[in-house]
């Protein structure tokens, strides 16, 4: 009786092919893992960005300084260019925050004010990768 | 008297092979308890998450059309309830609104909204773990001449969220609000 058995090759072959089967599963889990913290990373970007838009607008029209603000001149606590409104950031520092305001002149009026904010934050906990939110809006000059 | 020849594995073959398999199975049996453990951790997560994003956008849109009534306030704060006088566009009218956290037996709470004399609507089901919440009012001095000073309010919020069903999940969230049609009553 002549029978033919698994060889330790075969085996082992059919094993790695096992494991690649599997693996796009182990890696569905995996990506829809990231794709949760990278949800996580954009709500909390989104909420930073218009934290920063609601406290700038909230301010007195002639108090919004044009020019172009970076991460180290948005800190919380540090004031607002040479103006006494001071900013106050609930978010961390693995969001850089910037900012634009811009003069929309007319009849040499400055009668709108464009304010531009734009969040750079990781896309996932680990990643090296980053993402830029923006938020714009255009503020009304009431006096004129 | 013929002999069989048969051909078997060897206990070395048998041993060998049991090895390799039991590495491979160990790897790929951990690699799916670590993904599974992650994943069911971020479905949590992304659940409270969602609660979280619904409470605070939900509020944030009263805030920000929140006015100011006769005696000059648009907001009263306590420990667990908001109540805010809310400018409804569609109806051209101001309304009451009261933002309440019911404590629930299994110690975490349920947020709730009211509008006038409406009933209450739950915003949040049982997956406030702790929160608090703050009317902040800061003066500034405009600085240049007419030198006025003014009131600039915000309300900070601080949630942290999760449930006993949810063991182990959490997501804590903080921010500041800022009212913008009363920030611009001046």
């Amino acid at each position: 009786m002549n029978k033919k058995a698994l060889s330790l090759v075969e085996i082992t072959i059919s094993m790695a092919v096992l494991i690649l089967v599997m693996l796009p599963s182990f890696l569905a889990f995996s990506s829809g893992n990231q794709g949760i913290q990278m949800t996580d990373y954009e709500f909390r970007a989104h909420n930073a960005a218009i934290e920063l838009v609601e406290q700038t607008i909230s301010l007195p029209f002639d108090m919004i300084k044009s020019g172009q603000y970076d991460e180290s001149d948005i800190v919380d606590g540090a004031n607002f260019a040479d103006t006494p409104a001071v900013f106050h950031l609930s978010f961390s520092s693995e969001f850089k925050p910037k900012m634009l305001i811009e003069d929309i002149i007319k009849n040499k009026k400055v009668v709108f004010k464009k304010v531009t904010v734009t969040i750079n934050y990781p896309v996932t906990k680990l990643s090296k990768q980053r993402k830029d939110f923006s938020v714009k809006v255009i503020i009304n000059n009431d006096s004129v | 008297m013929t002999l069989c020849k048969k051909k078997a594995f060897t206990l070395v073959e048998i041993l060998v092979a049991a090895g390799v398999t039991a590495i491979f199975l160990g790897m790929a049996v951990s690699m799916f308890i670590g993904f599974g453990k992650n994943f069911s951790a971020g479905e949590g997560s992304a659940v409270l998450m969602q609660e979280c994003a619904l409470f605070v956008a939900r509020l944030r849109n009263d805030l920000n059309n929140a006015v100011k009534d006769n005696t000059n306030s648009f907001i009263t704060i306590d420990e667990n309830q908001i109540k805010l006088n809310v400018y409804d566009s569609e109806e051209g009218k101001v309304k009451p609104v009261i933002y309440s956290a019911v404590p629930q037996a299994n110690g975490c709470y349920n947020m709730t909204r009211r509008v006038a004399n409406g009933s209450s609507r739950p915003i949040v089901n049982g997956k406030i773990a702790s929160f608090s919440w703050q009317l902040k009012e800061e003066v500034i001095s405009t600085g240049t001449p007419p030198i006025k000073s003014i009131k600039r309010y915000g309300v900070e919020i601080d949630l942290k969220m999760g449930s006993s069903d949810l063991k182990n999940k959490s997501f804590d969230f903080k921010t500041i609000i800022y009212p913008i049609r009363v920030n611009k009553m001046r």
